[in-house]
Order: C-alpha cells, then structure tokens, then sequence
C-alpha cells in the first residue's frame, strides 16, 4: 500500500495528460492558522434573506478562524460599499486581499455540495489575477470541499500531445493554504480524491481520435504503475475465447482493438468483492444505426462511465477499501463499417444467452452485459455497480441535475443512495416496474436489445435487459447520461465532464460491511 | 345544444344485481382466478440454458378456496390439456359446473392490481361468449368485479351529428347477475366498489368521446347534469367570469377556439375532519399543441382532457359516498386550437396571481391553464392539500412509459401519503424530483413556459413552473400523459382512457389523516 504521495504517481502519463494533472501532484497543500499577506482568501458569505424586508443584509462571513477584527472590518465596508452578497467579490483591505465567494441558497442541498460550488466560483474569479498563494478558510463550509470544488474550478483542459501544447504553461497557484485545523492524512487523501477527478475528468474530455480503446488501455495500465493495483487488460481474441459475443459485436465496426480492463485493488477484508463496471465507448457514433449530427457532438463524453470506475480505482489504491474491489472497464468504439453489426444480427453472450440487436446504437447494455456476466462468473461479487451513459430517456426522467438508478435489490440501493448522499452526488431511483420485464424478451433469440417503440421508458427496459446479466447477485445501475458531462448541479463544474459518479463509488466501497441479502 | 348523453355501460352498471353467494352454480359461468406456480423464479435466467431440455410440469394454484372435489377436478383437466396457468384463460366443465380459468400474477403487483387483472381478461373472453349470470371465485372478488367493469365497458359512437346513445354492440351481452362467492357482510364494500365503478365509467365515457362533440361548453352542461341527479354542488365560469377574474393565463390558451372556455368548481364536504382538499384537474378538450402545431401523436390528443376527467370521476363518487375531508374539484376546460386569434410563441399573458408568463411555447398550454387553477385554488380555498393531475408532458410519458404515472411535490408528507393511497389503490406512482437547480425565470416575464435551452426534462420544468402557483400550500401535480390511455400496467385496461388517478384521489381522500 503506497501510503505515501509521490510527486510522480501517474508516472509517463502526466507527459500526454493535461498540465493541471501535473500540477495537483505537485503543488503544495498544507494547514495554517494564520492569514498570508502574499495570499487570496477565500472566505463563504452567506446573506440571510428575510422575505418582505427591504433593507438589504449585509452577509455573513463563514470563516471561524478569521481574526474577530478582521472580520468586523471586513463586514464594514462590505456594508459601505453595498455588495448585495451574490457571486463573488474580491475585497482589498490593507495588504490583504479576500475573495467572497457567496455560498448557493438553494435548500435541499448538502453543505458539502455547496462548499464545493464555492470552490467552483472561486476558481471562477480567481483566473483573472494572478496569485501565486491561495488560503481557503474553513467555517460552515469545510475548507476541505472547498479546496474539493476549487480543483475541479481550476483544472482546464489542453492537451499536451500536440508540441504546440508542450511548454505552455498554465497559471495555476503554487501553494494551497486551509485556514482550519485538518489531519494531513486527510488532506492528502482530499489530494488523492482530486487527482482521481482529475484523472477521470481528462479521460472524458480527451478527443476521441486520440482517446480509443487501445490508448485508454495503455494510458490506464500506465496510470496503474507502481501502485497496488492489480491489471489486467483483454483485446478481441482473449474475449472471443471467452464467449464476449455481445461486447465483441459493438466492435465489430472498429478498426481499432477492443479492451476490457481489469483492475483489482485489495481490501481490509480481502475474502469480500465489490464489482464496479463501467460504460467505455470512447465514441458512440451510433453504428449503422447512425446518431443525427446534433446527437452526435457529445459522444466522446459515451466512455465516462469507464472514466469513472478507472478514477475510483486509482483513488482506492491510496485509501484502502473495506473489502476487495474489481474495477472493469469495456473500451470499444462503436463505429459503423463494412464489418459492423447490423440491425437484427443476432449475437451470444458470455452467459449463453442469445441477443438480438434491433439498434445497433443501444449498445452500451451489450458492453456491460458481459462485463456483468464476467463479473459474476469470476469474483462472485457482493455488490455490483454498473455506471454508464446510458439512455438519453434518463434526462425526460430526472434531467441534467442528478442521475438515476435502478436496481434489483432495494437494500443495495438504499446503500448507495445514502452513500451518495454523503458524497454530494445526486441520484435518484425510478422503478423497474415487472410489466417492463418481458418487453426486452426477443421473438427471434431470448432477449433483444431494444423495446417496441410503443413501449418507452428506455432507462427502465435498459435496466430490464441488464438484469437478465447479473442473476441475483446485489445490483444497481447508475445511468448518468445527464450528469457525466455539462451537468447542471450545484458542485459539479457546468461545462464538460464532472467525473460523476467516482465520489459514489469510491465512499460506497470505502464504508462497505454487510452483505446484502440476495432478493 | 345537445348534451342530454346516456353512458351506455353505466345504465347496467347501475342496475345489474351483484351479490355474495355461497353455492357453486350449475346455471353460471365460474370466473376462477389462477396463477403459475414458481412463475418463471428470478435468477432462472442464467441457469436457463441448462435446464432448457427438461419440460417442467406446468403447476397452476388456485387464488380462491374451493371444496376438494373441484380441486382435484380442476386439477386433472388442467394436467390433462396441459394449461400452464399464464397468458390465455381456460374453460372447463367439471361435474356439470362451468369455469374459466383465467391467470394472473400477484408477482411484483399489488394485490388489487393481479385481481382485477382476472376480471378483465375474463371479460374479454366474455365477449365471445353468452353468459346471464356469473360467479366470481377468488379470495379478492371485489377486485375481480372491479377489473371485469372495466373490462365490459366499451364505447361506440353513434355518427358525430347525432349522438344518440348507441345501442349495445349485438355481439355483447352484459351478464344480468353476479355473484361473489364465500365472501360475507360486503354489502357496504360492494356499494362502495359500485359507486368507484361508476364514476370509473362516467370518466372514462368523458375521456372517449370524440372532440368535436365534447367541446368544454358542452362538458359542462353533462357535468351540470350529472352534479344535479348526484346533489352535488357545481359552479360554472365562462369566458366573461375568467376574465373579471383576471385568469389571463387559461384565456391565452382558449383564446384560439371556436367555443368558450369552461371553469367548473365541485365541493363536497367532509363527514369527518375539517381538512380540505382541492383537486385540479386540466381539460384540453383537444391539443393542436396551438401555433407550436404537433407533428405527431395528434390523434390521442382528445385524451388531453384526462385530469379533468379523472377530478370528476373522483368529485361524481364522493358525491355518492363521503369523504372524510372536504373535497373541491376544479376543472379547466378548453381547447387548444390554432387559429388567426391563437396565442403566438413569445407572447406575454398575466395571471391570476398577478404574475406575467412569457409563452415560449403554445403546446405547453396545460400548465398555463393549470397555473391560474392552482392559483385560484390556493386563494380562494386554503386547502391542506392541493392536487393537480393533467396529462402534462411527453417526457413524463417517455421517462416511465405506459406502466406508471409521475408524479412531483413540494413537502415529503404529501409524497408519502400519496404514495401510501396509490399503493393501496393498486395505481403506480414514481415520484420524481424537482432539483434546486431548475429555473423558470425569464427574460422578458416573471416566468417563463418552457425552458427553450432544455427540453429534454421537460416534466420536471414543468412541476417547477406549477410549484410557483402553489406557494406554500402542499402540493402534488400527477403526470398522467403516459397512463391516462392505452395503459399498460397490470389491472387496467389495454384500450382507450382508464380514468387513472381516480382510484387513488378516493383511496386518498377518503382515509386523509395528514
């Protein structure tokens, strides 16, 4: 177990990935007591809105450990210069300067969600000055989900594999101070959590002529290096060997080599699997079922899923998980050719179970269908989570501001709502209703990959065809086609990717005990 | 103008005798209800492969308690025939004793919901069939009856001009005497059941008709008519009240039609507890989708009258049983035409509650009718609750397809409640949320009706718009636009409106203890 941090944990990596990866490596995180004079603070506000009062409210600022003086001076001249407490306010005062971040006012979200919005507007700001130091103040939001919220503000996107890219530098602070009193075991796990979002997030926004399965597969194994994790990676004929007939058929149309990646991360209790499988179609042009043009701009971000489950697998090789987790990922571009699948081939599955594919662009459940089956088969999983950008149906159903889940076991997703709950992520369970069930039955094989139009509810008879995959082993399916990029949710960044779904993932296998029982 | 309309099913309905009994019947048809036992077990299906080859006996149980002869009976023709208890329902003639057979599942459905499945499959085998008198044999045969009302009903109309009442179809008899076997002191129950059948009929007659013959003037004289035989009270506005009211929000949508627009108010009061409960209902009596014209689906677009109808339905059956709370129904109705005098995309109305909307989209027109409702029912009642159902949006309707309804609230006790009374009722529900996040601000208004960046969730937009009507009161909106017809869930009838929602409204109203 590599408990400590070593500057170059992701190894060659860092050269193709973004220069901010570079950065959370190294930049230096530490807790103080003290106000820096050469630093921005950054302090929450929040302003008290007595509905049918006029009188504006001054707003409060949320940092305990402030000088009393300071913050009286502070809240002075904010009242002087009238600043109605909303967005952000960079304030002056002697040498020291202050960024007031308001904090959101909506109600039924958690402070942790919130802080981390801070953090996001923060980093907002902060990209038209120039500071070398920042100090985060802790108070009723942590200095740590700030710090969490800011990371994910700051980090930006260009690439370095092309040498225009090479040597620009980005101005990103040198040292983070927290203005609290924190662990330095929690810090760097908090350091570890950022540069697995980070980490996940470059994956998704990486183009997709460069990001293909094989490269996934290489950067991943690369990423993996000289941590505890275990991988393993499988290319068309290992999985045709192994009766992948689902999978394979998503790749038939691609040129490149499809992959499965197999990550193993020992845990406390190492007799115990979880099984996390994740979404990887590093392009989904549809196949011959071709996408529409305006459907088809977003569809580097189909792999995030994926992205997701290699994040929170790096994560837990710094935090010890409570039992054993299996990461899997399925690579594949799903591309129409000469060689493609068409609309009403029919193909196996690793179980034996015939699929017929009446949509060659519902093809994310033939990936994880055999994800799921190798799942089963091999690691006898307590839990399993699948996470995938699955069905553009989830967004009528629960919009861009949360994702859904659905689930064969109530018990099992009622621990993993709590556990996102605590993690500031938020899902959202739809029924699988039985009538459902029979609708993903084939005429011509058992099961078929889409329903009759008239049926509808695609996340739901999605979820039914995957639950044919996973027997009675505790299961629950995230669908998070709303969320994985330019979500809506407060402290997730809008525009992108949002790595949603590792901060679930990576609490659920950290917090696990007791086995589900199987229903 | 004529709206003196007979609801054909509702006449037999009303009269047919329905009575316990407590003796099989040479001279009637024994409607049994079944299920496969070991209903394909879940987890099966991986192991499916390997045991494909060996044929298992088909098992069928029986869902009522019958005297060992017919059991043993019952048991060696269904052994002899092969039956396997599940999709077809099977007759059987034992000891000079009819029955049909007819499966059902209790698998993953509530009760109520598996029972009235019995009814209505054997309904549709009733069809083909000849049949005075019935006796129903199962443990819930309240439900049974219940499904097999809905699965008699039928509807043809009469050419649009006339609309005499039809005559029944030739080929239909309706039995002329039911019975329920084994069950006892029913009385109260079995009214009570009536009464629900009833009103199921009389809102799904309202939901069938043909739009260019139930146009809103004309529902509100058969309302009118049906609140005076029931002693219900009934207030009427037209399109001179709405606007002294100041309802600018419904006017823009009825604006566009040949006929006035129609506010109706029922009231029935409480027996038991001083709670008040408003249900709003939306009334499209057809939806063009205005000058934002739909380009497909149009032809269910008669069934955009579904809330209302389903208010009506519940506010007809407390009528002849009372609530517990007071209950006041509020139905808008009118049609959503396109015409030179139609509402335009980017026109700005006001509403009741003195908010301006910008119309950014002419076919989400039922939550402008639905938002001066809301509004006016909010002030000039002060319910404890108020309930709006409408057939709302397509992304409700494609979210959860046409096996349960959606439904959105602002306070988790009203959630819960409803939930509790759908479940009782064997009527689906999810409920769905409204994120912090969404926004119905606009640029040029107070509000906006559709988000114009975000069309996809849609359903949720519009229970944050309604929200807005509702201030502080409880609130639940039910989104009907996937269920109000051709449902799909277990217990409802394949074709046509089903009037859903109702069952819950009666389970909800009539045992409200918040």
């Amino acid at each position: 177990m590599a408990d400590t941090i070593s500057a170059n944990t992701l190894g060659k990596v860092l050269d193709e990935l973004p220069p901010s990866l570079r950065w959370i490596e190294g930049v230096k995180i530490n807790t103080t007591t003290e106000l820096n004079p050469d630093a921005l603070h950054i302090v929450a506000t929040e302003t008290s809105s007595d509905e049918g009062s006029n009188t504006s409210a001054v707003p409060t600022l949320l940092a305990d450990m402030l000088p009393t003086a300071v913050s009286e001076s502070i809240s002075a001249d904010l009242q002087a210069c009238g600043w109605n407490g909303s967005g952000s306010y960079l304030h002056h005062m002697g040498k020291q300067s202050f960024l007031l971040v308001a904090a959101s006012t909506h109600k039924n979200i958690s402070d942790a969600r919130k802080a981390r919005q801070i953090g996001i507007d923060a980093a907002k700001a902060i990209t038209k000055f120039k500071y070398k130091q920042l100090v985060i103040c802790t108070g009723k939001y942590e200095a740590l989900d700030i710090f969490d919220g800011l990371v994910m503000g700051l980090y930006r996107l260009k690439f370095n594999h092309t040498p225009a890219h090479k040597d620009k530098k980005e101005e990103l602070p040198k040292a983070i101070e927290l203005l609290a009193k924190c662990d330095t075991a929690d810090v760097e796990k908090r350091r570890s959590l950022a540069r697995a979002v980070m980490f996940t997030r470059s994956l998704q926004d990486s183009p997709p002529n460069w990001m293909h399965s094989e490269k996934l597969a290489e950067v991943v194994e690369q990423a993996c290096a000289g941590l505890p994790i275990k991988f393993k990676s499988f290319g068309r004929e290992q999985m045709q060997e192994m009766g992948m007939g689902s999978f394979l058929a998503v790749a038939a149309g691609s040129s490149k080599d499809p992959k499965m990646l197999v990550m193993e991360v020992e845990g406390h209790d190492s007799s115990r699997n979880i099984a996390l499988v994740g979404k990887g179609v590093t392009f989904d042009t549809g196949g011959i079922s071709l996408k529409p043009s305006n459907a088809m701009m977003d569809m580097k971000y189909d792999m995030s899923g994926a992205a997701a489950v290699i994040g929170t697998m790096l994560h837990l090789a710094h935090e010890k998980p409570a039992v054993n987790v299996v990461g899997l990922v399925g690579a594949v571009e799903n591309m129409p050719s000469s060689m493609a699948v068409r609309p009403s081939d029919i193909v196996t599955a690793m179980n034996g179970m015939s699929v017929e594919i009446l949509n060659t662009d519902a093809e994310g459940r033939l990936v994880l269908a055999d994800l799921l089956c190798y799942a089963c088969k091999h690691y006898d999983p307590r839990l399993i989570i699948d996470i995938a950008t699955l069905t553009g149906a989830v967004l009528m159903a629960v919009g861009s501001c949360g994702a859904a889940l659905m689930t064969n076991n109530q018990k099992a997703a009622d621990y993993v709502l709590n556990t996102a709950d605590e993690a500031g992520e938020p899902i959202w369970q739809l029924p699988m209703w039985d009538e459902f069930k029979k609708e993903v039955k084939g005429e011509y094989s058992d099961l078929k990959n889409i329903t009759s139009p008239g049926v509808r509810a695609g996340s739901i008879t999605a979820a039914c065809f995957l639950e044919k995959f996973v027997g009675d082993t505790p299961w629950v399916h995230l669908d998070v086609a709303g969320t994985a990029y330019d979500s809506k949710a407060t402290g997730f960044p809008n525009k992108g990717s949002t790595a949603f779904g590792l901060r679930t993932m990576k609490t659920a296998c950290n917090v696990f005990s007791e086995d589900f029982p199987k229903q | 103008m004529k709206s003196s309309f007979a609801f054909p099913v509702y006449d037999w309905l009303e009269h047919v005798p329905v009575h316990a009994v407590r003796d099989f019947n040479p001279q009637a048809l024994h409607i049994l209800g079944c299920q496969a036992e070991a209903d394909d077990a879940k987890g099966a299906e991986l192991g499916a492969k390997q045991t494909a080859g060996q044929a298992k006996k088909p098992q069928v149980k029986f869902l009522a308690t019958l005297p060992d002869r017919f059991n043993h009976a019952l048991q060696t023709e269904i052994g002899a025939c092969g039956w396997h208890g599940k999709r077809d329902s099977l007759h059987v003639v034992v000891e000079g004793f009819r029955f049909l057979l007819v499966p059902t599942s209790l698998r993953n459905t509530t009760a109520s919901q598996a029972f009235r499945q019995v009814g209505l499959l054997a309904a549709r085998r009733l069809e083909k069939m000849n049949v005075a008198n019935l006796v129903i044999c199962a443990d819930r045969g309240i439900d049974v009856f219940d499904g097999l009302v809905m699965g008699l009903y039928r509807l043809k109309f009469d050419t649009p001009s006339s609309f005499a009442p039809p005559p029944p179809p030739p080929n239909l008899t309706l039995p002329s005497d039911i019975g329920i076997l084994g069950a006892e002191d029913i009385e109260q129950e079995l009214a009570q059941r009536r009464a629900l059948a009833l009103s199921i009929t009389y809102a799904r007659t309202l939901q069938d008709l043909p739009p260019n013959w139930l146009h809103a003037p004309r529902l509100a004289n058969i309302v009118q008519e049906m609140s005076r035989k029931q002693n219900l009270n009934c207030e009427v506005y037209g399109q001179a009240k709405l606007e002294e009211l100041g309802m600018g929000a419904f006017l823009a949508v009825a604006q566009g039609e040949q006929h006035e627009p129609r506010m109706l108010v029922l009231k029935v009061q409480g027996k038991a507890s001083d709670k008040k409960i408003a249900l709003v209902g939306k009334g499209i009596t057809f939806d063009t989708g205005g000058m934002n014209l739909k380009r497909r689906n149009m032809e269910e677009m008669k069934y955009d009258m579904s809330g209302a109808a389903a208010v009506l339905g519940a506010m007809h059956y407390f009528a002849q049983v009372q609530p517990d709370a007071t209950v006041i129904g509020i139905v808008g109705a009118t049609e959503n035409a396109i015409s030179s005098k139609a509402m335009r995309p980017s026109d700005i109305v006001t509403a009741y509650n003195g908010k301006s909307i910008e119309i950014l989209d002419t076919d989400a027109e039922g939550r402008l009718l639905l938002a001066d409702l809301l509004a006016y029912a909010a002030k000039n009642f002060q319910p404890d609750l108020v309930i709006d159902i409408a057939t709302l949006t397509g992304a409700v309707a494609y979210a959860l397809g046409r096996v349960g309804a959606g439904f959105y609230s602002n306070s988790e006790s009203a959630a819960k409640i409803l939930l509790q009374a759908s479940v009782q009722a064997g009527e689906p529900f999810c409920r769905l949320p409204i994120w912090d996040e969404v926004q119905v601000d606009s640029k040029h208004a107070d509000w906006k009706n559709i988000d114009e960046t975000n069309t996809e969730s849609d359903g949720m937009f519009a229970a944050s718009f309604l929200q807005k009507f509702v201030e502080k009161t409880d609130w639940l909106h039910l989104d009907i636009a996937g269920t109000a017809a051709d449902c799909q869930a277990v217990g409802y009838p394949r074709k046509g409106g089903c009037a859903y929602g109702i069952r819950t409204f009666v389970e909800l109203c009539s045992t409200a203890s918040f």
